[in-house]
């Protein structure tokens, strides 16, 4: 069952189309990785499925699905009420999204106040205690009457994952949440997530431009470039053998420890700026495999099977593909 | 041969909490010691606090270190011999910051911005001389020759570390100090910009010591690697020696979270927990030992002293793992 299916998204400002037509949905349970670099539509995307896009952007066409609902058509009042319950959002600094003239407590215990109605002091801020202690901030009764600034980045961000645990949101989505984070911070924070996660059946979209934390902690992966997906699968497929050029290039880009390489593998040029984008694949003036008609017709989304779709006119061989070529030059 | 020696180097910044507190120092670097080899890279590895950026600055000479001193060759900048070779050093020496936005005059042009500490330096530069250096400069990073006139803020943030690395080259420098050269950059740009600093090693000669919180990318461009912790060595050896021998707990944690797959061939090692303390008090005895998974009761109360592994391998630790061979 899928609890968020995105159905050609397109989100834009008067001059550009920033996302031009996406597609993904996440079941109960599963943590769906949207990657990308910057400008590809990864955060707009998830800002315009939160109902909250950035001054001056539109969500223009295509269906949000919340629950086989679309979130389109629900007014605003009806938004803030799902956002406070149904989704939760998690961002990359909550230094940002926390109230700094509050204490934690004060910011956690007016949800309890308002949201649920209850009336006891000593009441909200048991729950407040419980909740701090869930995430594993150490003593959480005196850090109860601390300000955000007093919190480390790791603590803050336990402090939003608290917040959002009160919500039992059936869908996260967490915007970059560990990108401000040390690295050995990191993972003990996707890890709380994920954690939370099995407990509930949460469904998480998880934006990141970080491929090793994608092959980490999602099941599928989404690849963004230019507003498009351009590939996407479950991700130990993906990872194994990508099939559009664009993915392939991505893995190759990023440093490996145990393996040991003079030059890393580039992807010449840059990505294109929104607006200035014509008519063809959108990356094929930076790809190796292009030819005459990449730049002519855009390549459609096609399922290559029941689980994987690519976006590309001449993908990477499939495995099977590459064996038969392989034992066609040893033979 | 070594191009840059540091010994027992230490910098620490007086700190006063209130008027009748006891004056108190915070130790951003506590005797720290490594070799930069000729045409090499060193490569500093910490999370925030680790006293990384603070080494940075007293290398480059933007900062004077309260004990120990830095070598160059036969060039010795300590507590009292700073003025001798000032100039030299201010050539020779050079960084390359994070954020090439930050770093470059938004108000100047590319050409003048390369340009710039070569008109400092030497005022009695022919002009055709300056454009012939600027040609070769641009080239050499890999940026079309109209850039010359753009302004930084019509650049791409790869572009913009480019005009950074050209202008750290314009004076013809020994070494580069890289303080996270790829951080601010997005992964397809950040290949780029890595094998541009390996192929400008290779053509010039230069030697390294790159800085990065991202061991993968330390492990990616360096000979040697030291491991900083609070301001101090956990570990320090050769590249193999860090990546595949590695003995201190710390170290693995990292490699455990820079490998997606590590954690599960080293079943061994277990990931560490909690965050990483205050500089301004940090840890009795072993500065690493509240997050420590192998941590034992003299840790608590003992610093460890440096014990040599091997030749090139050190390591600050009680208790090191040591490979069943």
């Amino acid at each position: 069952m899928n609890i968020l299916s995105v159905q050609d998204l397109v989100v834009q400002t008067p001059a550009a189309r920033l996302v031009d037509g996406v597609s993904f949905a996440v079941r109960a349970g599963r943590t769906l990785g949207l990657v990308g670099e910057s400008g590809s539509g990864k955060s707009v995307t998830c800002l315009s499925v939160l109902g909250l896009p950035p001054r001056g952007v539109q969500v223009s066409e295509g269906r949000i699905l919340f629950d086989g609902e679309d979130l389109r058509t629900q007014t605003p009042a009806q938004l803030n009420a799902l956002r406070g319950r149904e989704i939760g959002m998690i961002l990359q600094d909550p230094m940002t999204s926390l109230n700094p003239l509050l204490t934690i407590g004060r910011q956690i215990t007016e949800m309890f106040r308002y949201r649920d109605g209850i009336a006891s002091r000593a009441e909200r801020r048991a729950r407040a205690i419980d909740l701090l202690r869930r995430v594993r901030i150490p003593a959480p009764e005196s850090r109860l009457d601390s300000y955000p600034h007093q919190f480390s980045g790791g603590m803050r961000q336990r402090v939003a994952i608290a917040i959002n645990l009160a919500c039992n949101p059936r869908l996260l989505i967490a915007d970059e949440p560990t990108t401000a984070l040390d690295i050995t911070v990191r993972l003990q924070i996707l890890d709380l997530l994920r954690e939370v996660q099995s407990e509930r059946g949460t469904a998480i979209v998880l934006v990141t431009h970080d491929l090793h934390l994608v092959r980490r902690y999602c099941d599928d992966v989404a690849v963004m470039y230019a507003g498009l997906i351009v590939e996407q699968g479950p991700v130990e497929a993906v990872f194994a053998r990508p099939r559009h050029p664009y993915t392939k290039g991505l893995l190759g880009a990023v440093p490996r420890l145990r393996d040991l390489q003079h030059r890393l593998t580039v992807i010449p040029g840059q990505p294109p700026l929104p607006g200035s984008i014509a008519q063809g694949c959108r990356f094929a003036p930076r790809c190796p495999r292009a030819q005459a008609d990449c730049a002519s017709t855009y390549p459609a989304m096609r399922a290559l099977d029941s689980q994987r779709s690519v976006a590309c006119w001449h993908p990477e061989p499939s495995a099977a593909a590459s064996d038969s070529l392989l034992a066609a030059t040893t033979s | 041969m070594s191009a840059l020696e540091v010994s027992d180097i230490s910098r620490a910044f007086p700190i006063r909490n209130g008027l009748f507190a006891r004056p108190a120092s915070l130790r951003a670097v506590e005797r720290v010691s490594f070799e930069l080899p000729q045409g090499g890279t060193f490569g500093l590895v910490g999370e925030s606090g680790s006293g990384k950026s603070t080494l940075a600055r007293l290398i480059l000479g933007a900062d004077e270190p309260t004990d120990g001193e830095v070598r160059f060759g036969d060039r010795v900048f300590g507590r009292r011999t700073q003025d001798r070779h000032k100039r030299w050093r201010q050539r020779a020496v050079q960084a390359v910051l994070q954020d090439p936005f930050g770093s470059l005059d938004p108000q100047m042009s590319i050409g003048d911005i390369v340009l710039e500490p070569l008109r400092i330096q030497q005022h009695d530069f022919a002009r055709d001389a300056l454009q012939k250096r600027l040609d070769e400069l641009l080239m050499q990073v890999g940026l079309p020759q109209e850039f010359r006139h753009r302004r930084p803020g019509e650049l791409s943030g790869g572009q913009r570390q480019r005009v950074a690395i050209a202008r750290a080259l314009v004076l013809e420098p020994e070494i580069l100090v890289l303080d996270e050269p790829v951080s601010a950059l997005d992964v397809s740009i950040q290949a780029q910009v890595l094998n541009l600093l390996k192929d400008l090693q290779d053509a010039l000669g230069l030697s390294y010591l790159l800085i990065s919180h991202d061991l993968a990318v330390v492990a990616f461009m360096s000979s040697h690697i030291g491991v900083l912790y609070l301001g101090r060595f956990m570990e320090q050896g050769t590249r193999d020696d860090i990546v595949e021998r590695a003995a201190h707990p710390y170290t693995h944690a990292l490699i455990a979270a820079s490998e997606p797959d590590a954690l599960d061939v080293q079943a061994d090692v277990q990931p560490i927990s909690g965050e990483i303390p205050s500089p301004l008090a940090p840890p009795s005895g072993c500065v690493f030992h509240t997050r420590c998974p192998a941590a034992r009761d003299i840790c608590r109360t003992d610093a460890p002293t440096e014990q040599r592994l091997s030749e090139t391998h050190r390591v600050t630790c009680h208790f090191p793992i040591i490979p069943q061979v």
